[in-house]
């Protein structure tokens, strides 16, 4: 198992509980995993270290409790573990290194890997090995037509869950979900011997269960414990949907903003075209000072500051006079402009509602 | 070993490791499992512990891009540790009178 799922896990193993606890647990394991792999360990030998989550979700609940926080059991999740075919195959490797050894080590990877190696049934914990006992044993049962009901109710439940895991984007279990699924589908289609009541209750639980999951994630995506070095500490990187009434909001004030940015841009334009012509007439004083200094120059700078004065004033003015009959021309343009839009939107309704109204009265009269 | 007995010499052992320098998480674990097993689930509450009671005191400490809480021992985590090897010293008196005789 990756860090990143164990600390999925390890939260929505930990939802009944308040969010500063489960915080304070996911700091302290992603540090200890950190820690391990800064050792030369790899993720998963450093996630198979740790105790079962089982077991550390119950110490987080007893201190929790031991400091007077409120625990909820009633909104305790369990996680389906969707590993269980890739344990049974460990725990062949398993079992023949616990026949040549009986080290500490292999006595606790043995029981972790034990403890890994399980699913839950109603929130009742079954092993992967003794749940396929319970599958092969049950070969000697009659196939019953309940039983095939059980079996088409898996196969519809799976094909139901593909279907969702494809319109599903924030859903970290959907994998998970059609692994358990699959396995749950070709247990029963294939040897059509498991019991069918088991059944009923491992899909049940599994299609309640990864509800329960794709609410906790619908709404956004973690990625626990990253340091912020600007604020030096650990923060939480949580990326929330923009939801659609922002996307409105967002939509309608950039219709309003268009209008009144395009006037900015034509005032703008006329400021700077003044200013060209004032550059210009201060050109035409700079020259005549140049050709003459007499009477006559005299003159000609007088009238060179004039233009160039007017040529401020007009730029000022042309800008204002824009900037005003933008706006107004806007606001002019977007009043019909609504209450066009609002004419063709009940126009539009109104036509729906009498193609609805035809097709009703001639199923009426079928 | 009893489970309680195990739990009460870890809590000491903690405090001890953290009276020869301050120390994170999973250094503590490494250290203490020389003498006592003990697994990373299993200092957790040990840890809050002695907090909640003022053994000890958290602080972080950047490395490698993240951030580490070091535990330091305080001064009533050190008088912690001389009381409960006050009380040891009972339990050994009781600890002699049961063993006389027994293996003889």
């Amino acid at each position: 198992m990756s860090k990143r799922r164990f600390i999925r896990e390890l939260r929505v193993s930990l939802s009944h509980l308040p969010k500063s606890e489960v915080d304070k647990a996911i700091s302290y394991y992603s540090e200890c995993i950190e820690d391990m792999l800064d050792d030369g360990m790899t993720e998963e030998e450093a996630v198979f270290s740790l105790d079962s989550m089982e077991n550390i979700v119950t110490t987080i609940e007893e201190i929790s409790a031991d400091n007077g926080v409120e625990v909820d059991y009633k909104k305790k999740i369990t996680p389906v573990d969707s590993e269980v075919v890739d344990d049974d195959k460990k725990s062949d490797g398993q079992r023949a290194s616990n026949v040549n050894s009986d080290s500490n080590d292999n006595r606790k990877n043995n029981t972790n890997n034990s403890n890994q190696n399980h699913q839950y049934i109603n929130g009742k914990r079954v092993d992967g090995g003794s749940l396929g006992r319970d599958i092969s044993s049950s070969v000697k049962i009659a196939v019953s037509s309940k039983m095939r009901a059980a079996a088409n109710k898996i196969t519809s439940i799976a094909t139901n869950m593909d279907n969702k895991q494809k319109s599903k984007k924030y859903n970290p279990y959907a994998s998970d979900s059609k692994d358990n699924y699959n396995e749950g589908k070709e247990s029963v289609s294939k040897n059509a011997k498991k019991d069918a009541s088991q059944a009923d209750n491992y899909s049940s639980y599994s299609e309640n269960d990864n509800k329960t999951m794709r609410r906790e994630y619908a709404d956004y995506e973690y990625e626990p414990s990253v340091y912020d070095k600007s604020k030096d500490k650990v923060r939480d990187v949580v990326t929330k949907k923009r939801s659609t009434t922002t996307n409105v909001i967002l939509g309608l004030t950039s219709i309003i903003w268009a209008p009144i940015l395009l006037a900015l841009i034509v005032a703008g334009s006329a400021v700077v075209f003044g200013l060209f012509i004032a550059a210009i007439a201060i050109s035409i004083s700079i020259v005549a000072i140049i050709v003459s200094l007499g009477v006559g120059g005299l003159i000609l700078i007088i009238q060179g500051v004039f233009v160039a004065c007017s040529g401020l004033v007009h730029s000022g003015i042309a800008s204002i006079g824009v900037g005003v009959a933008v706006i107004g021309l806007t606001l002019l343009i977007a009043k019909p402009m609504f209450f066009v839009s609002g004419k063709i939107f009940y126009g539009l309704l109104g036509l729906v509602k009498a193609g609805y109204n035809s097709i009703f009265r001639r199923r009426a009269r079928v | 070993m009893d489970i309680n007995l195990k739990r009460g010499l870890l809590e000491i052992g903690v405090l001890k490791i953290l009276v020869n320098g301050d120390s994170y998480g999973y250094q503590i674990v490494k250290d203490v499992s020389r003498y006592v097993e003990i697994q990373e689930s299993t200092l957790y509450p040990i840890l809050k512990r002695h907090e909640a009671s003022g053994f000890v005191t958290v602080y972080s400490v950047e490395y490698n891009g993240r951030l580490r809480k070091y535990f330091k021992i305080t001064r009533e985590g050190k008088r912690r540790i001389v009381s409960f090897l006050k009380e040891w010293e009972e339990v050994m008196e009781v600890y002699d009178f049961i063993k006389e005789g027994i293996y003889e």
